[in-house]
């Protein structure tokens, strides 16, 4: 191996953070989380980790890994991981135990990869460039893991699994050896598809009704991180410009967002790629069309989706476009509720060609210019395949007893962050 | 990444000047990159839009900046009649920072040009001080304490303690130990460093350190909760951290605590008391770091407290007396572009150790604060 052939990357380790305030965090307590779905992945980050992080810029940081370095080819790359890591069962964290969960999750994305594990280093060997490895490493997907009896989640994160039932509880418990120091919370549990409100944090999703919250309760809510659109792979070529020109966007956000939401008019939202503006549709006089009836399904079990469905088919009309909206799959358009993973625009915009089944289009993305995203964002819009609606944000109710809320939610993942959370007794 | 001064006022003049300079440097890169695609010289017409929260003073500056590079180019403004070009020009921002984007039409052409700046972080003004602040130290990873030490000033890190030496009026890097603590270090980090009798101790919860200045400068650590002074100059406080958290305990009070001063306790129940748990009346607004000083106007000790909350943002240290039981303070309070993360006494008579997170630049910035007799 030359190493004096590699490009250095990184080599640093992460500071520890400190998130001391004027009045300094408690240590102890339970927290209750009540959430409206019934998956864990929102909290999955709080018990795994991965190689490298993300920062709220969705510049890369270290994480697992302190350091690496790659070819010029970006096929070879070598990881080195942070010392004095344990899993939960105690198992330290080295090259023989990170690899395993590692190579799956890689294989899966890229196919064939060779890793050769030797103390704490990983060397990863592709057959093709990985050039994106880096931003691809820091999603939970790629969280280093081990599978302890009858399959619970060993990861080296700050809680450990206590109870774990799937769809409906999970509890956690600090973990005492975590090597970021162990978290303010004695434990913390979730229950899933609840939709209650007793929980000192809870999520508020969207519906058609307005919610009278328990008193004292504030509500956070992040920047807008989902995309509601219309895609379709078979309409009328002469249809679509003419769809979208008919669609008002102020009533979806105003009534139905309760103006929470930003009316999206590209792919990505203002505040992560700074141009949306750009795609401001031009005014002009909609068309009048004479169409056959097109189905318009949107996510079944979805009343937020199907009263944005129904505003949509409304607005048609005016383009002499009827949309039928049905919850059944299949319909010539389709509503799509597409959720960003990360703060990195160029990351996010290969996913989305990805989705639109035009993945050629990001091959030219280069996430330090934003010409460059412009470009292909701009090329996945003409290709008249989706219209954007509406962005939302997430939105928790977080009762007075819990500190450090806003601040722990700064990251580049966007999942429940409550590592630094600490809570009254 | 060193200073080391007289004592300042938070806020220097120079900064304002530092970021005007930036975007004049920002509005001849976008000129260049405007003009780069354009075939030949001609009149121009400018619209320009802020999408941001830069004033509007900053950015007329910046339209007339970029007017003039454009004009240096061969590209002329042009407010009437028919322009070759027209150009519209958006200050937006995005999650990396700032950036302008411009819009070139020609004709039938049509070019986005864009230019993504992360300009330099506005040091605030900040208003008139009482208490003295003497910058030391900045960096970009935690400084938990400072100590001076046989004319060497050790700053102590979650991974390490530096030395440096006074050089030409500069504190200059003379060395490195490595620390490896028994247990990893809590989350919200505390530390201590005083003078030992082979140079220096350091104490972090779980873990106390013996280390040496000469003839190697080195580090050596054991598991476990030693006793220390938390005043250095004051003997009647012995105390030991807590294993795997970010509290004292000590014979001298009842409940556990995170910091004291002038025998009164900033407690893990999150209020101001003393030995035995009785609350101090009109600390309300305290925080939990707070430490001891002389005082510079009479007899005995004063204190000096952080403010009181979760802020991220902002923090502010203000001096106090405790006259029979009642609150009285004794300084403006100093507003401090970030919270404290760590107020120490100093081994210096009059001198306290000041840490806070600068939420702008997100560096660690440590002082030495004095506190003089108002005129």
């Amino acid at each position: 191996m030359r190493l004096h052939a590699w490009a250095w990357l990184a080599l640093s380790s992460l500071p520890l953070l400190s998130v001391a305030g004027a009045t300094l965090p408690r240590y102890g307590g339970a927290l209750t989380v009540d959430l409206s779905q019934d998956s864990s992945e929102p909290v999955v980050p709080l018990i795994t980790e991965t190689l490298v992080r993300l920062n709220e810029k969705g510049e890369v940081e270290p994480g697992l890994a302190v350091a690496w370095q790659r070819d010029a080819d970006r096929k070879r790359w070598r990881f080195s991981l942070r010392p004095k890591v344990v899993f939960h069962d105690g198992e330290p964290l080295n090259g023989g135990t990170a690899a395993p969960s590692l190579g799956a999750a890689l294989r899966k994305k890229y196919g064939e990869v060779n890793i050769t594990a030797g103390g704490q280093a990983l060397v990863l060997q592709f057959d093709r460039a990985a050039p994106d490895l880096l931003t691809e490493l820091a999603n939970s997907r790629m969280a280093i893991v081990r599978s302890g009896e009858k399959g619970a989640l060993i990861g080296t994160g700050p809680f450990r699994v206590a109870v774990w039932e799937p769809g409906r509880k999970l509890a956690l418990a600090a973990f005492e050896g975590y090597w970021g120091g162990r978290p303010f919370l004695d434990s913390v549990t979730v229950n899933l598809g609840t939709g209650r409100e007793t929980g000192d944090v809870f999520d508020i999703p969207f519906s058609q009704t307005r919610r009278v919250l328990p008193e004292r309760i504030r509500i956070w809510s992040s920047p807008v991180r989902e995309l509601i659109a219309l895609v379709s792979e078979s309409v009328q070529p002469e249809v679509w410009p003419a769809l979208a020109l008919a669609i008002d966007r102020a009533p979806i956000v105003n009534v139905l967002t309760q103006r929470r939401g930003e009316a999206a008019l590209g792919l990505l939202p203002q505040w992560l790629n700074g141009y949306a503006f750009l795609f401001a549709p031009r005014k002009g006089t909609v068309s009048q069309l004479r169409t056959a009836p097109l189905t318009l399904s949107y996510p079944a079990n979805d009343g937020f989706a199907r009263a944005v469905a129904e505003r949509v088919a409304l607005n048609a009309r005016d383009a002499g476009i009827v949309l039928q909206p049905t919850p059944n799959p299949g319909g010539a358009v389709r509503m799509v509720r597409w959720a960003l993973e990360s703060p990195d625009a160029a990351a996010e915009l290969s996913r989305l060609a990805g989705l639109l089944g035009a993945p050629e289009r990001a091959n030219s993305l280069n996430s330090a210019k934003p010409e460059t995203w412009y470009e292909a964002e701009r090329a996945l819009l003409d290709a008249h395949r989706i219209i954007p609606l509406v962005y939302l944000p997430e939105v928790y109710g977080v009762a007075p007893r819990v500190h450090n809320w806003e601040a722990a939610q700064k990251s580049g993942e966007f999942t429940l962050h409550l590592e630094n959370v600490w809570v009254d007794p | 990444m060193l200073r080391v001064g007289l004592a300042l006022l938070f806020g220097m003049l120079t900064a304002a000047r530092a970021h005007a300079q930036s975007m004049g440097e920002a509005a001849g890169q976008l000129a260049a990159r405007i003009s780069s695609p354009l075939q030949r010289h001609g009149t121009v017409s400018l619209e320009f839009q802020n999408l941001t929260a830069v004033g509007p003073a900053e950015s007329s500056s910046f339209r007339a900046a970029l007017q003039e590079e454009l004009r240096k180019l061969g590209l002329e403004p042009t407010g009437a009649g028919q322009p070759e070009i027209r150009l519209r020009v958006t200050l937006s921002e995005n999650v990396r920072g700032l950036l302008f984007v411009a819009e070139v039409t020609s004709g039938e052409n049509r070019q986005v040009v864009m230019l993504p700046w992360n300009r330099p972080p506005p040091t605030e003004a900040k208003p008139r001080v009482k208490i003295t602040i003497e910058p030391v130290l900045e960096q970009s990873e935690a400084m938990l304490d400072l100590l001076l030490v046989d004319s060497q000033l050790l700053a102590l890190s979650p991974s390490k303690v530096s030395s440096y030496k006074m050089t030409g009026g500069k504190w200059m890097p003379s060395g490195i130990a490595g620390v490896s603590w028994a247990r990893p270090l809590p989350r919200d980090q505390h530390a201590r460093m005083e003078i030992g009798p082979t140079g220096f101790r350091v104490f972090v919860p779980g873990t106390s350190c013996s280390g040496m200045l000469e003839p190697e400068f080195k580090i050596t650590c054991e598991p476990g909760n030693e006793n220390w002074l938390f005043n250095p100059r004051d003997p009647l406080l012995a105390v030991r951290w807590v294993t795997d958290q970010n509290l004292l305990e000590s014979e001298s009070a009842k409940v556990p605590f995170y910091a004291a001063a002038t025998g009164w306790f900033a407690t893990s129940e999150g209020r101001i008391a003393d030995r035995t748990g009785a609350p101090l009346a009109g600390s309300d607004g305290w925080g939990s770091e707070i430490s001891s000083v002389e005082n510079p106007c009479g007899s005995g000790w004063m204190a000096l407290v952080s403010a009181a909350g979760d802020g991220q943002d902002h923090d502010q240290i203000q001096a106090y007396e405790v006259v029979d039981g009642q609150v009285v303070a004794v300084s403006d309070a100093i507003s401090l572009p970030g919270p404290v993360t760590a107020l120490w006494p100093a081994e210096t008579r009059g001198q306290t150790t000041l840490v806070i997170r600068n939420s702008k630049t997100g560096n660690y910035e440590a002082s030495r604060l004095g506190v003089a007799c108002a005129e």
